[in-house]
């Protein structure tokens, strides 16, 4: 048997993964809103159902625009130390 | 007498075997050292053992405990899957220094005392640096350089730190510390050097990117993690420390973002990784500490295999640039999925190694009340899922088809990395392995179904961020060149010094010289001459003025003196007449 990761090139492969993606970040939440119950925890923030989910996308957007703003100040030619 | 050998022996011992021994017998070697080692380390008892009286102090060369033990298992599991990768380096000088790297590290972490500490510490800088010199180019020449002035400083400040402790307290012995005294604050400063916490960070991203591929991969494991393990045992609990280790954790995950070399991503998700640890190691409870340490396990696992697997596309390729990079997946279809992984187990999802780990500091952060830095772990969990679990496989190995159709590397690197890989994946799944070796009693389940949704709704919904930020555009691309860290400090400042001293100084002291030299010596010729013309003038002629008098005084005397005895005697007789006549009549 060879291992291939071809199958990823199929027609409609991509969309399908989407699909598959956008049904994991319903499902996620859904369970967490209806079955998960916060026990043992000490911060309020633990507690609210979602709260991982609305953290996790405005962190990264957060964490991408501010490295855009450090590629502008920090950014040299390659050469820069020679 | 104690059972096994002191675990630094086997390394030294093997080192000094490489050079005579060639092809299966010196790969056997390689792979057996380690596996020796780590053998040793189970029939070790624990206490201290192998101590030694020298010039009055004692020397501990093994001080065994569950702390000493987990880092001593690490290391030889990660020597043994490094030397698997690499024996394709055919190259006795970095064998010899991996072994010694190795040895010293683990002589660092069983060091009972300070003296032996100290000598350990120095020789895994020293092996540190010639491994990076094995990247043979100019870059990694400078790199090391930079590496050793970083490290000898720390190392001075440590030596400095020992002395003044141990002249203080008059006992030598390495355990808790805390920060008191100026003493202690120089120990600890030299260990958070080698824990690369940022702003001391840059030497790390700087050096290890410039390494040979197997040398960054063993430069990944040993010289951070000693450092944690030198902090877990001088410093827990110590306040300052749960700051750093937040800022740690957060401060590289900007700079990944936007490198484009993928070893360095690499080295700067190391920062990132070893911040959690040293977070850990501030918060000092016993939860925290098991998270820190078991974390420090866990990502000398992840950290190699991700290191081994950009190292192997680096072998095949020849390529350390993501923007070289890309479709690999097509052809190196074992690679991929062994980078996803490392990806996994570094972003920390459920089933895979680091989430068992990080999951404890995180929650021992909770536990603690310590707000802000929960808010800031978390932001650094997604980041390093981010640049580290996404950014890596997606522009290595997908993202644009750069052409490139290598193929699969050599079975031994292939080997390396697949052993690694299922260990990040058994401990994912059976922590209690991991569990049972830490230095406190684990009462922690990683797999509630809060913990496992709550990590995975953040590591989705950051994925979600990345995808849209791909779609729309605004994701930064990946871009030849630099980006300005704190090494500037030393590689550009130290520029700025030279074109100091160089243009101010040495200009203001040819200006003053000019300016001596025109208005200074001038008047001082002018002062001369003034000089000369008073001796000519005033002195020469009162001397010669009587120097005159007396000759012609001496001339007109020289007339009495003819010579002649008859005129002498006439005088004498006048004279004798004048006297005898003015006696006479007077």
């Amino acid at each position: 048997m060879k291992l291939s990761l071809r199958w990823i090139e199929n027609p409609g492969m991509l969309t399908r993964m989407w699909q598959g993606f956008v049904g994991v970040l319903v499902v996620l939440v859904a369970v967490d809103v209806m079955f998960v119950t916060h026990e043992h925890t000490f911060l309020i923030f633990e507690t609210i159902p979602g709260f991982s989910a609305v953290y996790g996308f405005v962190a990264c957007t957060a964490l991408v625009v501010i490295a855009k703003i450090l590629r502008k100040i920090c950014k040299r030619d390659l050469k820069y130390y020679e | 007498m104690s059972s096994g050998v002191p675990p630094v022996l086997i390394f030294l011992l093997g080192a000094l075997l490489v050079p005579y021994l060639t092809g299966r017998a010196k790969a056997g070697l390689l792979l057996v050292v380690p596996v020796v080692a780590f053998v040793n380390l189970l029939l070790l008892p624990e206490g201290t053992s192998w101590t030694y009286t020298f010039l009055g102090h004692q020397l501990i060369f093994a001080q065994v405990d569950k702390l000493s033990l987990c880092f001593g298992y690490i290391f030889c599991l990660a020597a043994f899957a490094g030397m698997l990768y690499g024996l394709q380096e055919r190259d006795d000088r970095q064998y010899i220094t991996m072994l010694v790297y190795v040895g010293s590290s683990i002589g660092a972490v069983f060091a009972g005392d300070y003296l032996t500490l100290f000598l350990f510490w120095e020789l895994m800088t020293f092996a540190a640096a010639v491994l990076i010199w094995a990247g043979n180019t100019e870059a990694a020449g400078k790199a090391g350089m930079h590496y050793l002035l970083v490290h000898v400083f720390g190392g001075f400040c440590l030596l400095a730190g020992i002395v003044i402790q141990t002249s203080q307290t008059g006992s030598t012995t390495f355990g808790y510390l805390g920060l008191d005294g100026i003493g202690s604050v120089l120990i600890f400063l030299a260990f958070i050097i080698n824990a690369a916490v940022p702003p001391l960070h840059a030497w790390l991203t700087d050096s290890y990117p410039e390494s040979t591929i197997t040398g960054t991969v063993f430069l990944t494991a040993y010289t951070t993690k000693t450092a944690v393990y030198v902090l877990a045992r001088a410093f827990p609990g110590e306040d300052i420390l749960i700051y750093l280790g937040a800022f740690m954790t957060v401060y590289p995950i900007f700079y990944a973002v936007i490198e484009n070399d993928a070893r360095r991503v690499l080295a700067y998700s190391m920062v990132n990784q070893v911040g959690f640890m040293v977070t850990g190691i501030g918060i000092g409870t016993a939860l925290a500490l098991n998270g820190a340490i078991s974390h420090a396990f866990n990502d000398i696992l992840f950290k190699s295999l991700l290191m081994m697997t950009v190292g192997a596309v680096m072998y095949v390729t020849g390529k350390r640039y993501c923007t070289d990079l890309g479709g690999l997946y097509k052809t190196m279809p074992i690679t991929t999925v062994l980078c996803i992984v490392g990806a996994a187990s570094i972003s920390a999802f459920p089933l895979f190694s680091g989430f068992v780990s990080k999951s404890m500091v995180i929650a021992a952060a909770a536990e603690g009340g310590y707000s802000v830095v929960w808010f800031m772990l978390l932001f650094a969990s997604a980041g390093v899922f981010h640049h580290a679990g996404i950014k890596i496989p997606y522009f290595v190995f997908f993202a644009h088809d750069a052409g490139i159709r290598a193929k699969e590397p050599p079975l031994n690197m292939l080997l390396a990395m697949g052993f690694l890989a299922f260990l990040c994946v058994l401990i994912g799944t059976a922590p209690g392995l991991l569990y049972s070796l830490l230095p406190f009693p684990v009462d922690y389940h990683p797999y509630t179904a809060a913990h496992v949704v709550g990590q995975l709704q953040l590591l989705f919904f950051s994925g979600l961020a990345f995808i849209y930020l791909i779609v729309n555009g605004h994701y930064p691309p990946e871009k030849v060149g630099l980006n300005l860290d704190t090494d500037w400090l030393y590689r550009k400042a130290a520029t700025l010094y030279v074109w100091l001293s160089d243009k101010p100084v040495v200009a203001t002291e040819n200006a003053l010289a000019r300016a001596y030299r025109s208005v200074g010596i001038r008047q001082n010729i002018r002062f001369a001459q003034l000089c000369l013309t008073f001796d000519i003038h005033v002195i020469d002629r009162a001397v010669n003025g009587v120097a005159n008098i007396f000759a012609s005084l001496s001339k007109t005397l020289r007339v009495l003196q003819t010579g002649q005895l008859q005129h002498y005697a006439m005088v004498i007789v006048l004279g004798a007449f004048v006297l005898l006549s003015g006696y006479l009549f007077f």
